[in-house]
């Protein structure tokens, strides 16, 4: 149904649903660099918001009005430069390299976006079925 | 995301164990008998840590071995342990085990925080429902 | 939209700052020459559209990281959220009002 693309595809909804996956998924990278931070030998690992930012811009200067935005794939976004342990190398002994202040604040910076992201898409759902119900509010 | 929880879990048990080892640690760190009552010192166990293999990522305890430091051996020839008048003491130093303490539980409060992100996370999403 | 009854548009309510005025306009739009309803209607569906169009901009904006004012964004869509809401109500009592009309017996 026709309809029911130009209701999801335009504006910012998929910009939303996209930036909402990328959360997630960043989210769970966190997650493993803080169990991980005493485990020998292991690297980091990220998914970097400003390579995610990058494509997102690009995937909207590339859309038409009336086409969907394209879809970005998280797992080809480039290995994280920054984050990595200052002692990690010659004084920590056991070779893993997190930094847990930064895996902290990476984790609490992913959260509000995604937090934001919720709440917009919330809204915006809300609108559209609002105005499928002849509503002024969504029930 | 529930299986971001997984791994945070998995990171709150690894240093749990790796809490309980270090009270061990603690309690016998005077310990000069073994426990058939023979004297021979306890030795210092640590734990090492692996990614998680098969059910997903995360981390998990890949071995609890001993330390393989020498116990402290001390002149005390009236000590009922002695043997050719030094006793040997566990290679536990207390200092040490306590810090190790805090460090683990730093590492099991920024776990608990990672799990409490999640959740505030999926929350949001939830409300998407309205 | 004509006003046969001449019971006037006030008949809708107040739903904001600024419709009552333009509602009184109507109801002597057929006889002065002024804009029409219709024309208001319109002029309020334009600008909800535009304010939507606004708040889509700002929503995308803070997703890519270009704008960094979170609660700008968020005013904007309450903005967008509250004129479309006031659309909606308007549009319902004219529902109202019309369904009313025809079920009177003249």
């Amino acid at each position: 149904m026709e309809i029911l693309r130009g209701m999801f595809e335009v504006g910012a909804l998929p910009v939303v649903e996209r930036t909402l996956s990328f959360t997630e998924a960043r989210h769970a990278a966190l997650a493993e660099n803080v169990a991980n931070a005493e485990t020998p030998g292991y690297l980091r690992r990220d998914l970097p918001l400003d390579a995610f930012r990058a494509r997102l811009i690009e995937a909207m200067e590339r859309r038409r009005p009336g086409e969907p935005l394209v879809p970005i794939d998280i797992r080809k976004l480039p290995a994280p430069t920054w984050g990595r342990s200052p002692d990690s190398g010659n004084l920590r002994h056991d070779g893993a390299d997190v930094s847990m202040e930064a895996e902290q604040a990476a984790l609490a910076e992913n959260a509000l976006l995604h937090n934001a992201m919720a709440a917009l898409a919330r809204r915006l759902y809300g609108t559209i079925r609002a105005a499928i119900q002849g509503r002024s509010e969504a029930s | 995301m529930l299986a971001s929880l997984d791994i945070s879990a998995s990171g709150l048990a690894a240093q749990r164990t790796r809490m309980d080892v270090i009270a061990q640690n603690i309690a016998n760190a005077h310990t000069t008998r073994d426990a058939e009552g023979r004297p021979f010192p306890y030795r210092r166990q640590e734990v090492l840590f692996a990614p998680s293999s098969g059910s997903g990522p995360g981390v998990s305890v890949a071995e609890i071995r001993p330390d393989a430091t020498p116990p402290r051996r001390v002149w005390d020839p009236g000590h009922p342990d002695a043997i050719d008048g030094y006793v040997a003491y566990p290679n536990v130093n207390v200092i040490q085990e306590m810090v190790d303490m805090t460090l683990a539980s730093r590492s099991y409060e920024a776990n608990v925080t990672a799990i409490e992100t999640a959740k505030s996370m999926y929350g949001a999403a939830l409300r998407i429902l309205g | 939209m004509v006003d046969p009854a001449g019971m006037g548009i006030s008949g809708v309510g107040p739903v904001g700052p600024s419709l009552p005025a333009q509602a009184g306009k109507g109801a002597r739009a057929g006889e002065a020459g002024g804009p029409s309803f219709r024309e208001i209607l319109l002029d309020s569906i334009r600008e909800v559209n535009h304010l939507q169009k606004e708040a889509d901009t700002a929503i995308q904006g803070l997703a890519a990281g270009t704008v960094d004012d979170v609660a700008g964004v968020f005013t904007a869509v309450e903005k967008a959220g509250l004129a479309f809401r006031t659309l909606m109500e308007v549009r319902n009592k004219l529902v109202d009002a019309y369904q009313e009309l025809m079920r009177m017996r003249v």
